[in-house]
């Protein structure tokens, strides 16, 4: 970007960090370099590590181990006060601001400045006006947002702003940019990247973390591939390609993230037809939705958030209510009135919400696998310890749960491993149709293809999945047939053969 | 190395031997008689009987508040009835019926609406006190009716009846916690709520059922406070449900749901009957009771989260090291 930068003045260095959750190693080995006044992209898949990374520089999460250094000395930060007063900010992803204070109060919050009226410590406007006109002219700003709205009053790209404006007030002299551009439109984007540009001309250092490949190749110097919590590669942004950057992100062939088996289809075991919902009480609307599904198939449905996927499945096994429409399964109309007597008739739904929904985390494995399903193990409420040992091992077993015991919290495990105990809770309840919504969301990526595996065999045994994802190569990758939904409305649905990821977006926008 | 395992409940036994053997100390051995032992906790089984179902209703992250004066409300309604009819088979009867209506009450304020039930239970404990205002400001019951003799009975001259009930309302509710579906849910309600609704249990009508228990259990301690004052009047309730609540607190179960058991709240009706005959005993009055059940409290409190930590750092340490093993296994 036209200044020339020194790449060997370093600002901030770190090396040799890890960091452990439990069941995740977030983070191995890590290691990054900023120098003095350079942009400075890190990539990586979801779950890769990216905001891990930020969250120890910053001092949000405290490194197991690792040295960083900064402007060449080695610096501990404790907690995020000790980042900005070491000069290094965050631009968070969902902003941190009050929103019921003014962009003043906003920018000095913690450290106002103040002025001794008689005996009485008190906050001194005047010169947090002063500060601030400083801070916007350095932005380029100036005039551009008044001081005394509320944040709450503001837009996304206002608030993205003051934001920045907050960090300034501490001097920083190192901001970190997690994902800034995600909800702005494309003008609020030029002008974030028109105020990026002139904080570079001021020698401020910028760490941008970004899926999107061509801002990364429009505004940073260099950029920081990591994945599955180890590092990559570090590279001069003019001498790699989009393509490279891809393949160091991904790191392993598709075929492997989506085993789909080839499974004889068999007859239609679901038909549904014509729901309609009015979803002015909760939830989304659904407008005449039919579809029929066959056994041994995976029927997935697309769609945006709010396009009614959730509410359709939940309408399916009795966990909301739909006005009118019929459901058959294997040819009889039935009526599932709530999720027990819908359990009853074969029917299983694996919550998109695993912590919410899904799962009591608090709780053993043990005791969430078996919840749905207690009641058919022993007699009149009174529960057979025995079988449901037996139940947990051989399905703990079968999904490959990794866990010390069957009595371990599932609080305590891997994202991956929490969404197993959940598919193995639903399988306890021995389904014919299995409806997983968002199957692999907040999972890493060796897990997520282990649950794929796992999907694709189910379907070989016989089993009728419905999915419901927003991961586009997911449901494209494992689906035989995809249904497109949008607001509520079925737009269109098409065969395996006919799969593109242009077909389904054209569908659902 | 293997580290202890110190669970709660075994810290409480530990202190309730110790009770018993510092107060055997400072009372000439009066208090290590077996028949005052066991006989100190005859002042406070009604109220065990009513923290057993509180237990379950503050592991659903509920609360009761209102059940002193439901026990007040069942023993004014057993009263009257048997002034009336002279009947002391119909007025138990009567007693129990009512306790049963106003634990239902509560229970379906708490399933059907979400209305916090610190509220519903404040609301109703003003009506429930009010309806025992209806029926006069005392009555009183002397030797020959069998609730009195029943309730003073000492079984082989050492073991007291409301013992008894105490033991067999904790070993039901033992049972019902540990050995059944709906102890399991009602921990899990505590938990998560919504999880329990999508696994296909209706948690609404657990939630009633407990309430309902906690409405049978007041009826019961009511029966048991007749039985040993041998009066109720309108002055009874004050202050009892708070504490039915420290029982179970000092119990280890906690208010945020979920944690606990009636194991500990047994344990702890066990502690505060010591307590309170151990300083009645030493002469020492009711302010320094009030006093001593605090700091107890507090104490127990502060123990408790500590001992909750350390089992979640265990448990998080043990998930690090299972890693460890599976990436080089």
């Amino acid at each position: 970007m036209g200044v020339d930068i020194d790449f060997s003045d370093l600002i901030l260095k770190l090396e040799n960090i890890n960091k452990s959750f439990p069941g995740v190693k977030a983070l191995q080995n890590m290691q990054i370099e900023l120098a003095r006044g350079e942009m400075h992209a890190v990539c990586g898949e979801n779950g890769a590590g990216k905001s891990t990374l930020m969250k120890v520089i910053t001092g949000v999460y405290k490194a197991d181990s690792g040295q960083m250094y900064l402007n060449g000395e080695q610096v501990t930060i404790r907690e995020p006060n000790d980042a900005y007063g070491k000069g290094i900010a965050i631009i968070f992803q969902e902003t941190s601001l009050f929103k019921d204070l003014n962009v003043l109060e906003n920018m000095f919050m913690g450290h106002e400045p103040v002025k001794m009226v008689g005996p009485v410590k008190s906050i001194d406007y005047a010169a947090m006006r002063k500060k601030a006109d400083e801070i916007f002219e350095f932005l380029g700003i100036t005039g551009s947002i008044d001081y005394e709205t509320k944040i709450d009053n503001l837009g996304v790209a206002a608030k993205q702003m003051v934001e920045i404006a907050k960090a300034l007030t501490y001097d920083a002299k190192v901001l970190i940019f997690d994902e800034p551009t995600a909800a702005l439109t494309n003008k609020e984007v030029r002008a974030l990247f028109r105020t990026i540009g002139r904080l570079k001309e001021q020698g401020i250092s910028m760490l941008y973390i970004s899926h999107r490949m061509e801002e990364i190749f429009e505004i940073a110097d260099r950029v920081t591939v990591i994945r599955d919590g180890t590092y990559v590669r570090t590279a001069k942004i003019n001498e790699v390609t989009e393509q490279q950057l891809i393949s160091w992100m991904v790191g392993r062939e598709m075929s492997d993230m989506y085993p789909k088996a080839d499974v004889e289809i068999g007859d239609t075991i679901l038909e549904v037809e014509g729901i309609r919902r009015d979803g002015s009480k909760d939830g989304f609307p659904l407008n005449n939705v039919s579809f029929k599904v066959r056994k041994g198939e995976i029927f997935g449905i697309a769609g945006l958030a709010g396009a009614g996927r959730t509410e359709m499945a939940e309408c399916l096994v009795g966990l909301r209510k739909y006005d009118s429409g019929t459901v058959k399964l294997e040819g009889k109309e039935i009526h599932n009135k709530n999720y027990r007597s819908a359990i009853e008739k074969g029917f299983i739904y694996v919550s998109e919400d695993r912590k919410k929904y899904g799962l009591v985390v608090p709780m053993s494995i043990e005791e969430n696998l078996t919840m749905s399903t207690l009641y058919r193990l022993g007699k009149k409420g009174f529960i057979n310890f025995k079988e449901e040992d037996e139940l947990v091992d051989r399905y703990m077993k079968e999904l490959r749960v990794k866990a010390p015991n069957r009595e371990f919290v599932v609080e305590n495990l891997s994202g991956g491993n929490q969404q197993k105990v959940l598919v193995a809770k639903a399988l306890c309840a021995e389904p014919k149709i299995l409806i997983l919504d968002e199957p692999t969301r907040g999972v890493d990526v060796g897990a997520k293809s282990e649950i794929h595996r796992i999907v694709s065999s189910l379907a070989q045994q016989g089993l009728t999945i419905i999915m419901i994802s927003s991961d586009m190569p997911e449901l494209l990758g494992m689906c035989d047939r995809v249904m497109v939904v949008k607001a509520g409305t079925k737009t269109g649905e098409l065969m395996r053969e006919e799969f593109s990821q242009e077909k389904v977006l054209e569908l659902a926008l | 190395m293997k580290k202890v395992k110190i669970s709660y409940e075994l810290v409480m036994v530990f202190i309730l031997a110790a009770m018993i053997l510092i107060f055997g100390g400072l009372t000439d051995g009066i208090f290590l008689r077996l028949s005052t032992m066991i006989g100190c906790t005859a002042d406070v089984a009604y109220l065990g009987v009513q923290a057993m179902a509180m237990t379950l209703i503050i592991l659903t992250a509920g609360i009761d508040l209102s059940v002193s004066y439901q026990m007040v409300c069942s023993a004014m309604f057993c009263a009257w009835t048997f002034n009336a009819t002279n009947n002391i088979f119909i007025a138990i009867v009567v007693c129990i019926i009512s306790g049963f209506v106003f634990g239902a009450l509560n229970g379906i304020i708490a399933a059907k609406t979400p209305i916090n039930p610190w509220l519903i239970t404040m609301s109703t404990m003003y009506i429930f006190q009010a309806i025992s205002w209806f029926f006069g400001t005392s009555f009183a019951f002397s030797t020959g009716n069998p609730v009195v003799d029943i309730g003073n009975m000492r079984i082989g001259g050492i073991v007291p009846t409301q013992l008894v009930i105490l033991i067999v309302v904790f070993i039901i509710f033992y049972i019902l916690e540990k050995k059944t579906t709906f102890g399991r849910y009602t921990h899990a309600i505590g938990y998560n709520e919504n999880a329990v609704n999508y696994s296909g249990i209706n948690a609404g009508k657990i939630k009633f059922w407990i309430y309902t228990l906690g409405g049978l259990m007041s009826a019961v301690a009511a029966l048991m406070y007749m039985g040993r004052s041998w009066q109720v009047n309108q002055e009874t309730g004050t202050n009892m449900n708070i504490e039915v609540i420290a029982l179970v607190v000092l119990g280890g179960t906690s208010t945020a749901g979920g944690v606990g058991g009636v194991v500990g709240s047994f344990l702890a009706c066990l502690i505060i009957g010591v307590l309170k005959r151990g300083l009645a005993l030493m002469g020492l009055p009711g302010t320094v009771y009030n006093f001593i059940v605090g700091i107890v409290l507090i104490g127990s409190l502060i123990l408790f989260a500590f001992l909750e930590k350390r089992k979640k750092l265990v448990s998080r340490k043990m998930a690090i090291a299972n890693m460890d093993e599976q990436q080089e296994g």
